[in-house]
């Protein structure tokens, strides 16, 4: 609730449609209290006493109070559209900004489907509410205070009927929907059931034909259908109920009007025109009560919905750039850290142990390891990604606290283990990180990328779209357009994670080749699985749980650290053996 | 430039067709649905009752008794009844008629709701069905998440359709046709009248709603489109954070979520246009039924209508619009449902393209394991073969490598094996029965696939292992992990085997995930082995413990095996390399290398590069 109030922060720009807006209402609101009083001018002082003229110029009058409500009606429709449309322009403005700005220790917990339904459905419901819901209240209880004062004017006794029937209506709303709204949203989370039983059928195809597991999964996809028939039938159960129930209320007040209301005309203390009108002023109490309700139930779901999107508008970055942040000047490419120890989690295990080590500009720095040994959170700390704990990084003796993201993060090139590419076309995804490069620059990094002769297959070459995903390019495809975007940035530090694990065999070799001419120059550090890749490293870290069990070059390394031994010979063994068949090969044809 | 959470907003094209389509669900429910149309009549006929009874009450009894009492009322209470005895009686009479709808009402609707729901739950379970049926091409033309989505969306909406949608329709329709007949049958002059306004409500109705139906149509696009930008750079935050895009990103955003908001200020605006006009027009329309009443009244002696027939009038004019305006808004509902069921037909009429033979015979309970390819030819698009003429011996037990570039067929290869397509010309063979004449489920019981991309199910790691073989026990479960290897790191999970894997294992990195689908292969024990790039995420070390897995996992098995690293294959009894869809070369790795050709050429590439490795090693290890 605390954070619904808070939206109504949103509507300070725009607080003059509001008040337009609720003016608006009020006005229409006025004006609709009128007709029924117009209809029984029309008939207690025209039709049953015999006056046309009378007649004449209520129905006239009425006709004129009915086109300003719809005046005043239609001005408090589109005024709260763009106050509403406002609120959630820039809710979802300062959602979006927020995502962006979020490091990398946020998005590894939040699932891309919750930060999309906060932008989306989440802001929609806040937006309804505000823009809307809480104008419609006001002056729902206008109209119901309204309808209720008018009819004690008319006659008291009769007006006690409405005393009666605005609370039963409440009443009944709030049972019907206490019992309705949790079976509402079970239906909802049985749904999503039923969709993740589909989904899992569509993304697992292959491995349930090739298991031929078609009859276990019908079998699993049958129980939860029945279930949400089940659940169904049972909110229908009680909607078959409520409504009915709900608007006999409304038949059982009309029938209470008129039998009271007709036995006082038959006494003669009430007029017939007062009667009909009474009716009129019932029917005008009574939606509006039930839009109360309506408002209430949209409340609960919109205080939810604020209380989501607030969570994310308070979520701190965990890297965040510090007011004094000076940029960093062009960088030579020197890279330290120093005693860093890093936990992914407060309180959980370090993934990075007491590390420390230095790269010189220009030199190559292989990391190699088992999975989770840490490699990829070394290279996350470097464009910090993620922010030191104990211990700092260091880019040329700056520590990258200290200088703008922005600065330090356009002067490394990387290129991540799982590559994204955007949706556009292979030049556009090249170009990601310098939008304006021109095109023989492009054709330049693709070449050096080995992409260049892949791409110029496409019928429309660098032109060719790549949908969401990079769906229609081959996983070895997508890591080459990806190293040419990191080429792209001429970056002073290139850092390549596995970059190369989905490509053949012969691509990876010719890559290979082409990042080795690349990475002259820069600051490299590289993470491989293959101890070829790393043989030519000017400096070897040998990971394992988070701590540097040996460094040093191939030579110095093979010598004297058990695990790199272990690792490589794992590798070569099948490469002696290859050699020797080699030789004999070379016998052979010689 | 359509993306998938765009979801486009489609009329139906067949209208006719839908609802012959849909005939059938509901023939089962025939005398149900009769009933559900009984109650329907008669609570309708009840509801329209009301206004009629409030009215003769005001005329005989409240206001002075001046129009001759119809005749059930002077049977039932005579002709000398004081008026509060008469009016209670007609009170009492509109009190049971409220009882009476409250019941039927309560009563169609629960009727309805079930034969609905029975209809869904049938279209729901055929959906799955038919996604079995379907043969793997029709997947490589859809992507998942846009079907999936529109599916979701399709049944969704036919839901909401079915359920009360339906119901409100007939009633408003039946409610519509109602007050017109008692409107004439009360007063013909004051009915005509009243329906002078009708066709300006119709009118206004058709324009606006079609007009407001569009605009929100233009809003469920833009909603869509900052959907997909969302979706795409929160899922690409890594590289937008990684390029410091930050700011570009932003401003296209900002572009997007404005055409959204102008888009929703326009359709709303829209229709706050119509909803006053539709009420002025109920107005002038309740203005005309008094003016002119009036005029009927005092205008005529005797009076042509009495002041009862004129609320009543107010009644009904006022409930005649409600249905029309209500069925304007189930209008753009209804025919969403009936494109969403339409789509849902088309999906469930799709031609499965491989299909059981109607007497396929099955394998006998022991397989020897020969396999033998025949000509084998075979594109997914018409004039680009994938595999051109491929003949193969593989004997029981040999290990067989697949080598070659990427796109060169591999894949395609085993694809057949399994009969996930069906070969365009040639045969393929296991035992000497050519496997279209067994049911696809069992000639996929008899191989076993770990495939190149890793689908695990969002549940336990236990549960994804066990895949392979259902009835196996939780030891069975952890002894094929750890053969697999795959044991120790399950074990240093803190949930260890009960460790929840989210929606495609995204928590476990992609060797772990092979690892898990290697464990499941070794579990179902299959007769013929199928290994698509098993494993190429793993590091090094641990592929060589896989390697040893599979190696006694394949001991005593045909295996095909599709393997980009040269170790692997350099143990296969035969090694086909393939290119542009033909068997460039094929023998022993011995062999191959004598010939010198396309294999040595890989392999000397290759080798090139470990030679590098190799002789510093030497140099490192002396003694060697």
């Amino acid at each position: 609730m605390k954070q619904l109030l808070r939206s109504f922060r949103y509507l300070k720009s725009y607080w003059y449609l509001a008040i337009g807006s609720l003016f608006s209402i009020l006005l229409a609101t006025g004006a609709m209290l009128l007709i029924p009083r117009l209809q029984q001018l029309i008939i207690d002082e025209g039709i049953v006493v015999g006056n046309i003229s009378a007649v004449v110029s209520f129905t006239m009058a009425m006709i004129g109070v009915a086109l300003t409500r719809a005046l005043f009606q239609f001005g408090q429709g589109a005024l709260a559209a763009r106050a509403a449309q406002g609120v959630a322009y820039d809710m979802r403005n300062d959602v979006y900004d927020r995502i962006q700005s979020l490091s990398f220790s946020y998005h590894d917990q939040v699932h891309t489907g919750q930060l999309l339904t906060r932008a989306t459905s989440d802001v929609e419901r806040v937006q309804r509410f505000v823009g809307r819901g809480a104008i419609m209240l006001l002056s729902a209880v206008f109209m119901i205070g309204g309808s209720v004062a008018l009819l004690f004017s008319i006659n008291a006794q009769l007006a006690r009927v409405m005393l009666v029937m605005v609370p039963v209506t409440l009443v009944l709303f709030a049972i019907f929907a206490r019992a309705a709204l949790p079976l509402f949203r079970a239906v909802q989370q049985k749904l999503d059931d039923l969709n993740t039983v589909l989904q899992e059928n569509f993304a697992g195809i292959r491995v349930i034909k090739s298991f031929v597991r078609e009859a276990h999964e019908a079998k699993r996809y049958e129980t939860v259908n029945l279930e949400f028939y089940d659940l169904n039938i049972r909110v229908n159960n009680i909607l078959s109920l409520a409504f009915p129930t709900i608007f006999g209320v409304l038949n059982i007040a009309t029938l209470a009007i008129y039998w009271m209301g007709g036995m006082q005309v038959i006494e003669g203390t009430l007029s017939l025109g007062e009667l009909v009108a009474f009716a009129g002023y019932l029917l005008m109490a009574f939606f509006p009560v039930l839009m109360i309700g309506f408002i209430v139930t949209m409340l609960s779901s919109a205080s939810a919905s604020a209380v989501r999107i607030f969570e994310l508008l308070d979520a701190q970055s965990e890297v965040v750039e510090q007011p004094n942040a000076i940029a960093l000047p062009p960088v030579k490419g020197h890279i330290a850290f120093e005693n860093v120890t890093f936990r992914y989690y407060e309180g959980g295990e370090p993934v990075l142990d007491e590390v420390s080590f230095g790269v010189e500009p220009g030199q190559t720095l292989a990391l190699l390891g088992t999975t989770g040994s840490g490699k990829s959170t070394i290279i996350n700390l470097i464009p910090r990604f993620y922010d030191v704990r104990e211990g700092c990084v260091r880019v040329d003796g700056y520590d990258i606290r200290e200088v703008t993201l922005e600065s330090l993060r356009s002067q490394i090139g990387i290129v991540l283990q799982e590559t994204n590419l955007f949706d556009g076309t292979i030049r556009d995804n090249i170009a990601f990180g310098h939008p304006h490069a021109k095109d023989d620059e492009i054709e330049r990094v693709a070449r050096a990328a080995e992409a260049h002769d892949f791409i110029m297959r496409f019928p429309n070459g660098y032109e060719t779209h790549v949908g969401e995903r990079g769906v229609n390019l081959s996983g070895g495809q997508k890591q080459r357009i990806a190293i040419a975007r990191a080429l792209l940035l001429d970056p002073a530090i290139l850092i390549l994670d596995d970059a190369t694990s989905s490509v053949d065999l012969s691509t990876e070799y010719r890559i290979q080749r082409a990042l080795a001419n690349l990475m002259k120059g820069r600051t490299s550090i590289v993470v491989a699985q293959r101890v070829a890749t790393v043989l030519n490293a000017d400096q070897i870290l040998v990971l394992d749980q988070g701590r540097i069990l040996g460094r040093g070059t191939h030579e110095e390394l093979i010598r004297t650290n058990e695990l790199y031994a272990e690792i490589y010979s794992s590798q070569l063994q099948d490469d002696r053996h290859l050699m020797q068949k080699v030789e004999t090969a070379g016998e052979v044809t010689q | 430039m359509r993306r998938p959470g765009a979801l486009e907003v489609r009329k139906p094209r067949d209208t006719g067709n839908v609802v012959r389509r849909l005939y059938p669900y509901f023939a089962p429910f025939k005398r149900r649905l009769v009933g559900v149309g009984v109650f329907l009549v008669l609570s309708t006929l009840v509801d329209l009752a009301a206004p009629y009874l409030i009215g003769v009450a005001i005329d005989q009894f409240i206001a002075r008794p001046d129009s001759p009492m119809p005749v059930w009322l002077s049977w039932l209470i005579g002709p000398d009844a004081t008026r509060a005895a008469g009016l209670s009686t007609v009170m009492v009479i509109l009190g049971a008629s409220y009882a009476l709808a409250w019941g039927l009402n309560v009563i169609q609707f629960r009727l309805m709701v079930r034969v609905s729901q029975r209809v869904l739950l049938t279209m729901r379970t055929q959906i799955l069905d038919q996604l079995h049926k379907l043969s793997l091409d029709f997947f490589d033309q859809h992507q998942a998440g846009d079907l999936m989505s529109r599916l979701t969306n399709d049944t969704e909406v036919i839901n909401d359709m079915f359920g009360p949608g339906l119901m409100r329709i007939l009633r408003m329709g039946l409610t519509l046709i109602g007050i017109l007949f008692a409107m004439v049958a009360l007063n013909w002059r004051l009915a005509l009248a009243s329906f002078s306004i009708l066709p300006l409500i119709l009118g206004a109705t058709i324009y606006f709603s079609r007009r407001v139906r569009q605009a929100f149509r233009e809003t469920r696009k833009t909603i869509g489109d900052v959907s997909a930008e969302l979706q795409e750079n929160i899922s690409g935050i890594r590289e937008v954070q990684a390029f410091a895009r930050e700011d570009e990103t932003i401003s296209e955003f900002r572009a997007v979520n404005l055409r959204n908001r102008d888009a929703s200020v326009t359709a709303e605006t829209l229709s706050a246009v119509f909803m006053p006009v539709l009420d002025v027009m109920s107005t002038v329309a309740a203005a005309v039924v008094i003016g002119f009443g009036g005029y009927l009244v005092l205008g005529f002696t005797p009076p042509l209508v009495t002041v009862g027939i004129i609320v009543a009038f107010l009644n009904y004019v006022r409930r005649f619009y409600d249905p029309i305006r209500e069925m304007a808004n189930l209008y753009g509902q209804m025919q969403s449902a009936i494109a969403g069921a339409e789509r849902i037909f088309e999906l469930l009429d799709t031609e499965q393209s491989v299909k059981d033979e109607p007497e396929a015979g099955c394998f006998a309970e022991r397989i020897e394991g020969q396999i033998v390819y025949e000509d084998v030819s075979f594109a997914y698009k018409e004039d680009e073969p994938v595999l051109d003429n491929i003949s193969v011996v593989i004997e029981p037990g040999q290990m067989i490598a697949l080598v070659g570039p990427t796109g060169a067929g591999k894949t395609t290869f085993v694809n057949l094996l399994l009969r996930f397509y069906d070969v365009e010309s040639g045969s393929i063979k296991i035992d000497g029965c050519d496997v279209r004449s067994v049911p696809q489920a069992n000639l996929r019981e008899v191989i076993g696939m770990v495939p190149q991309d890793t689908y695990l199910f969002s549940s336990t790691i236990m549960e994804n292992i066990r895949y392979g073989r259902l009835d196996a026990t939780d030891e069975e479960v952890i002894e094929a992990a750890q053969v697999a290897n795959a044991d120790e790191f399950i074990q240093r999970l803190s949930e260890g085997y009960q460790t929840q894997v989210g929606e495609r294992g995204s928590n476990l990195s992609q060797g772990h995930r092979q690892m898990i689908a290697i464990s499941r292969a070794i579990l179902n024990s299959p007769k013929i082995l199928v290994l698509d790039e098993a494993t190429s995420s793993v590091d090094t070390r641990t592929e060589l413990l896989i390697q040893e897995a599979l190696d006694k996992l394949m001991a005593d098995r045909t295996s095909v095996v599709i393997a980009h690293r040269l170790s692997t294959i350099r143990k296969a009894d035969q090694i086909l390399v393939i290119q542009d869809g033909r068997i460039a070369e094929r023998g022993t790795h011995t062999e191959l290398l004598a010939q010198q050709g396309a294999y040595y050429e890989l392999y000397m590439s290759q080798f090139r590069r470990q030679e590098e490795i190799y002789e510093p090693m030497e140099a490192a290890e002396p003694g060697s």
